[in-house]
């Protein structure tokens, strides 16, 4: 009960010097706030660049790619493996395997009615919606049987059918050029991607079956040998046989799962988030010690100033615990409010950065709850020091003072 | 109920020891209404402190309801003050920014009364100096009269045995005085032990017991006939 009257009085003294208190506030509110919009806006980031390459393509599939591929510095696939059609026929005779595909692509020019844009030429299996993650809106998507007759046709994304033809929904049915053959456009497909990449740069893609897509670029190497494999086989166990039999025809440790690599990309990038949140949420640390300082030095001088009502009531029966305790809890009440406030602030911010500056941001409620307690932590070091020297004072002297 | 045996007090201003009290030797049964009285510097202030515990003499013994106040640990000293002292100042040392009422109950939240009790007791007390329209009024708000029968509401408030009071008309006009002086007096019918300080022989008046003081010395300790 004393310690409800106790943050009470607290209360009432730092509004009796509203503006004295926000001041001492501020470097708590800065040091908070953005410790808050940093640690989300970080967090937010690493998620959203982890999705962007997590392909769920993986979940479904375990993609085989010669190590030399992913090994990035690549300047020429010269004497690296390519896939052939026998390896295709390995791949499927290999128990568990129900599915093989190849999803290639390549840049290109599609015109229509005189119009010309810029496109990637996906290829891929009549289940590349699942994969590439969209979904056809107008129109159907290929099927095995247009992949075996070896058709023309396509689907395009929403954004290509608007360049091409006005609209997001047109284009159904008609025809386009692509390397001065015609195709017919079955489908129109938008984006099911979540990743906030995606929704900042609609892909200009065009969609066709893989049998297809080989006739139109002849010499295309195919670096990927992707598998579906059959319910209840663990696809990774299933791609190590695999490998183990590519490696053994192409006489040596040649392939990869790019499951583990993808796996791997995706802690780098963690580490080097959480290696930036760190830096910068130290330096903001830096700003709430800062502001700690600031709250010792206005706790010092209210101490002063309230020399005499310390000796008033000392004679009125506080104890040396009890005065301790009034401005400890003063300091708490002072930099867990700055640290409330910060909070708001923190969170206002990454909203804003999300809904303006299409930044994705994350607020956890792990971060909010550590800055509620690291201001407190904050207030109960910087108010030890004045509530002590508080208790410490002779009544006598205090009542005295002018 | 108040015993001082012996004590003297002295400053050391420098080199210098100066004493303020000299084998000042005294005794207060309970219900007493004593007059301290003495000219200014004469360490009547001084004496009051140690008798309400807020300073300590340099020597002797001052045992107050037979208990040796040197003995006692500064928390059960913090208890004595709360429970069985109160204080009434010549410059009234309300806290400015709290209310009539929240002055009163200040010495029964430090006793941990719980808080329907304080404030119905703070509201009894204020009715009985005659403030029962003052109650939600901040210290600057009120005249000095007023301020000090808040003061004295608040010294009661724990229902203290012992009431001292520094000089409780110092900054008030005699008429005021008068009033204050009287209430002072109902306290003590109640059966409150009240040491009064002053330099004033007509206020000394309303005591039934005066104490003369001079150079930190009892000089005279004599009980007045009420005329
Ligand atoms: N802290 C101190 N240090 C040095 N001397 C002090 C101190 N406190 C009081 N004195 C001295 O002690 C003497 C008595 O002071 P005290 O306040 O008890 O007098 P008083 O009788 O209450 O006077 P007044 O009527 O003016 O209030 C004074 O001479 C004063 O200068
Ligand atoms: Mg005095």
């Amino acid at each position: 009960m004393l310690a409800w009257e106790m943050c009470k009085s607290a209360f009432d003294s730092l509004v009796a010097n509203k503006l004295r208190s926000l001041l001492t506030m501020l470097g708590i509110i800065v040091g908070v706030g953005s410790i808050i919009a940093i640690v989300a806006v970080g967090q937010g980031g690493q998620q959203a660049i982890i999705a962007a390459i997590d392909n769920p393509a993986l979940s479904e599939a375990a993609i085989i790619v010669p190590k030399a591929i992913l090994a990035g510095n690549v300047t020429s696939t010269a004497g690296i493996p390519a896939f052939s059609p026998a390896d295709t026929a390995l791949a499927l005779a290999t128990p568990g395997v129900q599915d093989v595909y190849s999803t290639p692509s390549q840049s290109d020019v599609i015109t229509a009615g005189g119009k010309t844009t810029p496109v990637t030429v996906q290829a891929g299996p009549s289940f590349l919606p699942l994969i590439a993650q969209f979904e056809v809106v107008q129109g159907r998507m290929f099927l095995p049987i247009d992949s075996a007759a070896h058709r023309r046709v396509i689907v395009i994304t929403q954004s290509v059918a608007k360049s091409l033809f006005g609209s997001d929904s047109a284009g159904v049915g008609q025809l386009v050029g692509l390397e001065g053959q015609l195709f017919e456009v079955i489908g129109v497909a938008k984006s099911t991607s979540t990743s906030i990449l995606s929704a900042l740069a609609p892909s200009l893609n065009v969609y066709m079956p893989t049998t297809t897509f080989m006739d139109l670029y002849p010499g295309t190497q195919n670096f990927e040998l992707e598998l579906r494999v059959v319910p209840g086989y663990d696809k990774n166990q299933v791609a190590a046989r695999l490998i183990a039999v590519l490696d053994a025809k192409y006489h040596g440790d040649i392939f990869e799962n790019a499951a583990g690599f993808i796996a791997g990309i995706t802690n780098t990038v963690t580490t080097v988030t959480g290696i930036i949140t760190t830096i910068v949420g130290a330096i903001a640390s830096i700003a709430l010690g800062v502001g700690g300082i600031g709250v010792m030095n206005i706790m010092l001088v209210s101490v002063t100033e309230r020399t005499r009502e310390i000796g008033i009531r000392i004679s009125l029966g506080a104890s040396r615990t009890t005065i301790l305790w009034q401005f400890l809890i003063e300091a708490i009440v002072l930099t867990t409010l700055g640290g409330l406030i910060g909070i708001a602030i923190g969170w206002l911010i990454a909203a804003l950065a999300s809904t303006i500056g299409h930044l994705p941001s994350l607020i956890s409620w792990q971060a909010a709850l550590g800055s509620f307690l690291f201001s407190a932590l904050v207030g109960i070091l910087c108010g030890i020091y004045p509530a002590s020297r508080a208790s410490r004072l002779n009544p006598i002297d205090a009542l005295r003072y002018e | 109920m108040i015993e001082l045996t012996g004590i003297a007090k002295s400053y050391r201003i420098g080199t210098e020891e100066v004493a303020v009290l000299q084998d000042v030797n005294l005794r207060v049964a309970a219900g007493e209404f004593v007059a301290l009285l003495g000219p200014s510097g004469s360490g009547k202030t001084t004496l009051m402190n140690i008798i309400g515990c807020l300073d300590a003499p340099t020597t002797g013994a001052y045992r107050l309801d037979g208990r040796e106040v040197s003995a006692l640990s500064p928390d059960q000293i913090a208890k004595v003050r709360n429970l069985k002292i109160g204080f009434v100042f010549q410059n009234f040392y309300l806290l400015p920014r709290m209310t009539a009422l929240r002055n009163v109950e200040l010495p029964m939240v430090y006793a941990s009364r719980s808080r329907a009790i304080r404030r119905e007791r703070a509201r009894a007390l204020l009715e009985q100096v005659g403030l029962a329209d003052r109650v939600s009024h901040r210290p600057n708000e009120l005249s000095g009269g007023q301020k000090q029968r808040v003061a004295i509401a608040r010294a009661m408030a724990n229902e203290p045995p012992i009431l001292l009071a520094d000089e409780p008309t110092g900054s008030l006009d005699s008429q005021t005085s008068q009033q204050i002086l009287r209430l002072i007096q109902e306290i003590n019918a109640g059966g409150t032990t009240v040491v009064l300080i002053t330099h004033d022989e007509a206020i000394a008046a309303y005591a039934r017991r005066v104490i003369r003081i001079r150079d930190g010395r009892v000089e005279s300790d004599r009980e007045v006939v009420p005329c």
